[in-house]
């Protein structure tokens, strides 16, 4: 059972940080990054590839490189590739581009990292993927299974604050309200003075390495990274937990991520044997289809909806009352509304 | 320079099956301004439809007629059960892509929930092989490409000269005034998203044809397709559609002579990249569109 | 009322001392835009000197809000000189023109729906500390007493246009006329040298009008220059300085508007050109 709780709690923690980061380019600037899944992916190869050392010697994994660093450096490694991978999408796909086109450029640039992966063996093992990725510091703790799981379950813990401190920092700064701004209202940013390109690449160069940064947790975890885990309904997910928990609120996309990752864990202990495997999990991905559904019919601004910003008499941004959200666009003009 | 050629062929086909669904995916758009991400599973679903008939005997042919017919009717009654609810409360246009993701989730995964994670098969007719300028063909991959066309002119033709055709561009440019003019814009619409679902229908039995299969999956990567095909073209421009599909369809196959087979496919959406880093409304630019010159 | 800081009448003064002559903030040469084939603007030039309000008038479909557009860099030219203090920024990025000091208010849907007022206003506020990556990174300590100087300031600026009270009220949530004046007040924190107005007084009833005639004129008090299109020509008399009169494209009169409202051509223009 203490088992099972850590492999839980392990996953939401992942969920809760990759949210943060899809958040961050979603919630707060509007970027539809459908192809979200690919950062996390390439966050997970770059650690595990800098973990398993070199290939060859008859080992029947291909990669290219290969080392075997110290933790913290595979993750840091991760954190960078990831973000450096976000800038180079997005100036791709975000430049020019209306938004509609962005997101299903997004989507098309998902499946062709997912075919290029697949089709070079050498490049990352294609579809096999890599496995026997070594957890950090698993060899010089002594400690039982459950024992280092917990330690690394606490390092992940220590990750994901980290992680919230970063995102506080932004969202709550000027930063934060420039990026809610370009999400917005884009052509009044720019009459104000603000470079969108640049700001919307600055959320796919933070977004893309927190996403990368789940994915180097996650595959030390895990083990093992293949490319049937990380097709691109698997971004849809994320879009989930953040609808669903609230956009635009560290605490709600966090509850979010509880849900989507944590209801679909229980759901798969709680369930009766009903059937096989396969049945069980079509039955996980029918109920987020409806839940998303039903959030969005009842409670579009989410569980924890985006909190208004109020200056106090110094200044200093507060909490505030619960907003309100205006669901008919502010271009219907005239007419008092409160 | 047979291999260009038979490649061809292949294209050939696979673009007669993306063109109706192209167009239908288009269509969609065009009627309703939602991105439905759901187009793939829909497409699936009446697939399987077309399974059921065909494993109780029915003609591999009339089954994909039916299916045509089922995935018209599903097809409407999603979007005015379903999308038009959440439009007329003012979901934004993001937040109805996530309702047809949602849609997807649950159409595709309660097809795995019916018939299970394999594969299905149609029952196809033996048959020889067809020569044509150099090509090579089966009767059922002529008969797909029969349909293409056909679908192609019965469009055009739609479009172009009847009155409704013309309705549904009006509504297409301009919704309000449209309905302004006397133009029924509810019916309109049911009519478009009739078309697409028939369309979208047709093409997915196609597609099981062509490739031998029919999996609760296979609507994935056809939706990625569909969606390169459509913006190649210009979102929400029919005749863009029917040029996408024509382009990606055969790029999908062609580039198969010159990378490996497995990286075929990356040519075709890497072109659609191309094209739009050029041309950001795709190749059917609207000229307002192209006044925008100043990039913020 | 005093609407903004002494820094503004400092900068004026900068301004001012740094022309090279003729002391005209901004000068359109020839412009020209054609919308796919079709000529929207042919070889407009005219100036809007420092501190003085200049009216872009005339019939419907004379070019005037595709001039604005151009000006303000949302569109490119075909042809033609903008300089703005002193530089062409014809075609160049809006963003950058907008950071030169060239701020345009929207006649539509402008505001930050989203947004409180208040937040409204900060985003407009030029090089804030805390928005860049590492500003935002570095914490409060690093920026927030900047951000406190600037709220206290965009609290005078909505109190001298009496909305203090709606300070954070979603902006979307506003009363057409109210959301008209948080565009200006907005466009106000941005420090602007010269603001391009998009037809503020459209939709708008008479007290509020006035509200906004004498805002405006204040703003032009305190050395910050206007360029107006505006089909109400009552509040283009009592505010503009001069008026440039616009149709088919073309400019075909300017002056003062009592110079220009009699003249055959300008009179012929609006009886018989409106489109």
């Amino acid at each position: 059972m203490s088992y099972y709780v850590t492999v839980m709690l392990m996953y939401v923690l992942i969920g809760v940080i990759s949210a943060w980061g899809l958040n961050l380019q979603f919630g707060e600037t509007g970027v539809l990054n459908f192809a979200f899944i690919v950062f996390v992916a390439a966050g997970a190869y770059t650690t595990g590839v800098l973990s398993l050392g070199h290939p060859g010697h008859g080992g029947y994994q291909q990669y290219f490189w290969g080392a075997a660093w110290p933790w913290p450096l595979p993750w840091i490694a991760s954190t960078v590739v990831g973000g450096l991978l976000g800038l180079a999408v997005g100036a791709i796909s975000l430049r020019r581009l209306r938004g509609d086109y962005q997101a299903m450029v997004m989507l098309v640039v998902s499946l062709i990292a997912t075919y290029l992966v697949s089709a070079n063996v050498g490049f990352l093992n294609g579809q096999v993927g890599l496995a026997l990725i070594p957890a950090p510091f698993q060899g010089s703790l002594h400690l039982s299974t459950l024992g280092y799981r917990w330690f690394y379950l606490g390092l992940t813990a220590a990750f994901t604050l980290l992680v919230y401190e970063v995102m506080r920092r932004i969202t709550n700064s000027p930063l934060g309200r420039r990026l809610r701004a370009v999400r917005e209202n884009e052509a009044a940013a720019v009459a104000l003075g603000t470079n969108v390109v640049a700001t919307r690449l600055l959320t796919m160069f933070v977004g893309g390495a927190v996403a990368a940064l789940a994915g180097a947790i996650e595959v030390q975890f895990v083990g093992a990274w293949a490319p049937s885990g990380w097709t691109y309904p698997e971004t849809f997910g994320l879009f989930a937990a953040v609808l669903v928990g609230g956009r635009g609120n560290l605490g709600g996309v966090a509850v979010g991520a509880l849900l989507v990752q944590g209801l679909f864990l229980e759901g798969t202990v709680l369930l009766p044997n009903i059937g096989s495997p396969d049945l069980i999990g079509a039955v996980q991905w029918i109920t987020m289809g409806v839940m998303i559904m039903v959030f969005m019919w009842f409670r579009p601004q989410g569980v924890i909806p985006e909190r208004r910003k109020v200056f106090d008499g110094g200044g200093a941004a507060t909490r505030a009352r619960r907003f309100r959200l205006p669901l008919v666009p502010s271009k219907v003009g005239g007419g008092a509304r409160g | 320079m047979n291999q260009v050629l038979s490649s061809l062929g292949f294209g050939i086909v696979t673009a007669s099956i993306l063109l109706p669904a192209a167009v239908g995916f288009t269509l969609q758009f065009s009627a309703t301004n939602v991105l439905n991400i759901g187009f793939g599973s829909q497409m699936t679903l009446a697939a399987f439809m077309g399974y059921v008939c065909t494993s109780h005997g029915l003609n591999l042919w009339l089954a994909l007629v039916l299916a045509g017919v089922f995935g018209a009717l599903t097809s409407v009654v999603l979007n005015r059960a379903l999308l038009t609810p959440f439009l007329r409360r003012g979901t934004t246009f993001f937040g109805m892509i996530v309702i047809t993701i949602a849609l997807s989730l649950v159409l595709e995964y309660s097809i795995e929930a019916i018939w299970g994670p394999q594969s299905v098969f149609y029952p196809l007719p033996p048959g020889g092989v067809v020569h044509i300028a150099g090509m090579t063909f089966t009767p059922d991959q002529l008969v797909i490409i029969g349909i293409g066309i056909v679908i192609a002119l019965a469009t055009h033709a739609l479009l172009r000269y009847t009155r409704t055709g013309k309705a549904m561009r009006a509504v297409a440019s301009n919704a309000s005034l449209a309905s302004a003019s006397g133009v029924p814009a509810q019916r309109i619409v049911d009519l478009a998203w009739l078309l697409s679902g028939f369309m979208g229908g047709a093409a997915g039995v196609m597609l099981g044809i062509s490739i031998s299969s029919v999996s609760f999956t296979m609507g994935d990567t056809m939706l990625i397709e569909i969606i390169a095909a459509a913006v190649l073209g210009g979102v929400g421009k029919v005749y863009g559609a029917m040029l996408g599909a024509l382009v990606i369809g055969v790029l999908l196959e062609e580039s198969a002579i010159v990378l490996s087979g497995a990286y075929a496919p990356i040519s075709a959406f890497a072109v659609l990249i191309l094209v739009l880093l050029v041309r950001p409304t795709g190749l059917f630019a609207s000229s307002a569109a192209s006044v925008k010159g100043v990039a913020a | 009322m005093r609407v903004v800081e002494d820094q503004l009448v400092r900068q004026r003064r900068d301004v001012a001392g740094a022309r090279p002559g003729d002391g005209a903030l901004l000068v359109v040469d020839r412009l020209s835009i054609s919308f796919g084939g079709v000529r929207a603007v042919a070889g407009l030039s005219f100036e809007v000197p420092v501190g003085t309000i200049v009216g872009l008038i005339g019939p419907n479909g004379a070019g005037k809000s595709s001039a604005l557009k151009a000006i303000g860099g949302e569109i490119r030219p075909e042809s033609g000189r903008i300089m703005f203090d002193g530089a062409d920024t014809a075609g160049r990025p809006a963003y950058l023109t907008a950071r030169r000091g060239l701020i345009r208010t929207f006649q539509l849907g402008g505001e930050f729906a989203r947004l409180t007022v208040m937040e409204n206003l900060l985003v407009a506020v030029p090089g804030i500390r805390g928005q860049t990556l590492l500003g935002a990174l570095c914490g409060r300590r690093w920026w927030h007493s900047q951000q406190d100087a600037e709220v206290r300031r965009a609290r005078e600026i909505l109190t001298g246009l009496d909305l203090r009270h709606k300070e954070n009220d979603y902006a979307g949530d506003l009363s057409g006329g109210q959301r008209k004046l948080v565009e200006i007040a907005r466009a106000l924190m941005a420090r602007p040298k010269m603001l391009l107005l998009d037809e503020p007084m459209a939709g708008v009833n008479r007290s509020l009008a006035r509200r906004i005639e004498s805002t405006l004129a204040g703003v032009r008090d305190e050395g910050i220059a206007m360029l107006l299109v505006e089909h109400e020509l009552g509040s283009v008399e009592r505010l503009c300085d001069r008026v440039v009169v616009m149709a088919n494209g073309e400019k075909i009169a300017e002056g003062d508007m009592s110079q220009v409202r009699s003249r055959g051509e300008v009179l012929g223009a609006y009886l018989g050109g409106a489109r």
